[in-house]
């Protein structure tokens, strides 16, 4: 297998040759332009395989970011079924043996919870959460529930937007009852979601963990809408014979942005 | 049937260099062209004629030069070194054709830098490519060896 050697001649005249090719070639690209033209013409050769890749991925990457948005919003019902049931396990733990539980929402409106001050929740002594007034409710004293449970009543009522004072606010007053007939007026305290209210009847009895429903006495609050149940009892300062109930309420702001909520006409 | 695959893969080659450059990949990569003469030269017996790798060189840089020197300059020399020279490729030492492939790549690279206008990412392939080229040379090597010892 050894290689055919080529005469020097020859190699001169092919080097010579080839070299001419070489420079022919290099000075009719340069004169005509062609590298320009040609590097054009491929560009625009793979153009239109690269458009046809691109449409494709887009179209793909559309089809999945629909399917995320279906996935998403699947969750986001089934996290708001779950919320709803749990309201309801709650409310059948805490009902009244002879409450009807369905008859507190009876006429009630439905509209969701838009936002809530989180920061005034924290730091101050302003407990709001503004709900949508889908229901164009006009000026008037609304009280407000998360199915039987007691939120607040309305304080300011816009076009679009309702505001709505929680039972925690120091300005808010209820009146509420336990199952063995203690009756008393909560008073929000501006700590979290706790409200107050001294014993004023001695002839009932009442103990820590007794659920706290809303009497209806107010004319506000429908009756039997529970409120809390109690989480401390102390004795009070100024009178011997009085004493402290802290009532923690059942709704939980945090976990209440875009919840339905009942407006109690 | 070896003509046609060489003119196929070549075309192919120009489709999948304008890639590397379109993705900047080029620059890590090694010079697809070189390993393509590279590969035709070891597995196919009949080394094409001067004029033919002046021709493939000057098609190259049509396409990837904005002056048709680098690829046809290489290309020019690559052809006189291979019909020109007493010995066939596979025949001289590893570390010969080692120093071969890195002189011909340094000298491809530098024409490629002088004449084209690339960005500042792109420089370090002046470096890299002589190296992953022989590197590649020298894997084919050390897989065919045995093989080329039997036949020549």
């Amino acid at each position: 297998m050894a290689k055919k050697i080529l005469p020097f001649q020859k190699k001169l005249s092919f080097g010579f040759f080839s070299l001419f090719f070489a420079v022919l070639l290099i000075y009719v690209s340069y004169s005509l332009g062609l590298n320009e033209k040609s590097q054009r013409l491929l560009v625009k050769f793979l153009n239109v395989p690269q458009q046809f890749l691109s449409k494709v991925l887009n179209e793909y990457q559309e089809f999945e970011n629909q399917k995320i948005v279906q996935l998403e919003e699947e969750i986001l019902n089934l996290q708001n079924q779950i919320y709803e049931n749990e309201l309801k396990i709650k409310s059948l733990e805490n009902s009244q043996p002879t409450n009807n539980l369905d008859f507190n929402l009876r006429g009630a409106l439905d509209t969701y919870i838009s936002s809530f001050d989180q920061i005034n929740f924290t730091c101050c002594n302003k407990h709001r959460v503004y709900i949508n007034n889908s229901n164009n409710l006009e000026d008037g004293i609304y009280a407000i529930s998360q199915g039987n449970f007691a939120l607040g009543k309305t304080k300011n009522i816009s076009r679009g937007e309702i505001e709505v004072r929680l039972l925690s606010d120091p300005e808010e007053y209820i009146s509420i009852k336990n199952m063995t007939g203690f009756f008393c007026i909560a008073k929000g305290t501006g700590k979290g979601r706790l409200i107050s209210c001294l014993n004023e009847s001695k002839a009932a009895s009442y103990e820590l963990g007794d659920t706290f429903f809303t009497t209806g006495f107010d004319g506000i609050y429908p009756p039997d809408l529970i409120v809390g149940k109690i989480v401390d009892i102390s004795a009070s300062q100024s009178n011997i014979f009085q004493q402290n109930l802290l009532i923690e309420l059942f709704f939980d702001p945090y976990q209440s942005i875009y919840k339905k909520v009942n407006v109690h006409e | 049937m070896n003509e046609a695959i060489r003119y196929l893969s070549f075309i192919f080659l120009i489709i999948f260099n304008q890639i590397l450059l379109a993705t900047n990949l080029w620059a890590i990569f090694p010079d697809v062209f070189l390993v393509h003469v590279l590969f035709f030269t070891t597995f196919v017996k009949k080394i094409p004629n001067i004029y033919l790798f002046v021709f493939m060189g000057f098609l190259i840089d049509l396409f990837f030069s904005d002056i048709s020197t680098p690829y046809t300059l290489t290309y020019l020399l690559i052809g006189l070194y291979l019909n020109f020279s007493s010995l066939k490729w596979i025949q001289r030492s590893l570390l010969e054709q080692i120093i071969l492939m890195i002189a011909v790549s340094l000298l491809l690279n530098i024409l490629l830098f002088t004449v084209n206008n690339f960005s500042d990412d792109m420089s370090k392939r002046i470096i890299i490519n002589p190296l992953i080229n022989s590197i590649i040379w020298v894997l084919v090597f050390i897989n065919q060896s045995k093989k080329w010892l039997k036949n020549i």
